[in-house]
């Protein structure tokens, strides 16, 4: 069975652009950490015998959306950047 | 009709034992991705229907934010798969959080799928879970707590 879950909302309020990328990029970093961390571990029980390697294609096309989407957040937060220090 | 409980899904169960689906919830990436209250989830769907981006589980379906909570949803951290008591097996995993300034309205649910398999379905849901009502958050964190009895357990 699975169990009802509940949410946890918190620091809502408004974000200037700049907030709102900076969170984006911090939590896509700490995204991308956590699908290389499973890759890692496929690609450790492969070696074990113990997965089938044709997974780790898959899970490498995982590790490469997120790169990309990363790179994209961080590429907002520099736009982001310079338009607020051209402002200051 | 509308997302009113939880569910493990019982075909993932059948090809899990048939060795249908290499589910391995440890090493395979377990995202959870956000719904609204369209549509009905359904335990008994087939694998087909039971996957993210099919069925009931459609994008049209879908809550997310670009960035903050992106389509596809969120990687689950710290999975642990575990035996609590006599008889019972429990999956689990930390509670899962968007990005620190998302801004999501009527969120129901989720679904709990693996994104790493591609048989005999690309992302094949293992389970649904029930939010207990709309849930919003405008310009905040929005997490997921997982129930103290896990995301999901199996007795015997």
């Amino acid at each position: 069975m699975a169990n009802n879950a509940t949410v946890r909302v918190t620091g809502e309020g408004p974000k200037s652009p700049l907030e709102f990328a900076q969170a984006g990029a911090e939590f896509e970093r700490g995204q991308l950490a956590l699908v290389q961390q499973s890759r890692d571990q496929l690609e450790a029980k492969v070696k074990d015998g113990l997965a089938h390697p044709v997974k780790l294609k898959s899970a490498e096309a995982i590790v490469a959306e997120h790169k990309a989407r990363t790179k994209a957040a961080e590429k907002a937060l520099d736009e982001e950047l310079a338009a607020a220090s051209e402002e200051d | 009709m509308a997302f009113t409980a939880s569910a493990v899904s019982r075909q993932v169960n059948a090809d899990m034992v048939g060795n249908t689906c290499a589910f391995d919830y440890d090493a395979d990436t377990i995202k959870a991705a956000l719904y609204g209250n369209t549509g009905t989830p359904d335990k008994d769907a087939t694998a087909a229907n039971f996957a993210y981006n099919a069925g009931q589980w459609v994008t049209g379906n879908e809550v997310s934010q670009s960035v903050q909570f992106p389509a596809g949803g969120v990687a689950l951290g710290s999975k642990t798969v575990t035996t609590p008591s006599t008889g019972v097996v429990m999956i689990d995993a930390a509670d899962t959080s968007s990005g620190s300034a998302a801004t999501l309205a009527a969120v129901y649910g989720c679904l709990v799928y693996d994104d790493t398999l591609t048989t005999p379905v690309a992302d094949q849901g293992f389970c649904f879970n029930y939010f207990g009502g709309s849930n919003s958050v405008v310009g905040g964190t929005f997490t997921i707590v997982w129930n103290a009895n896990g995301i999901a357990r199996a007795t015997s």
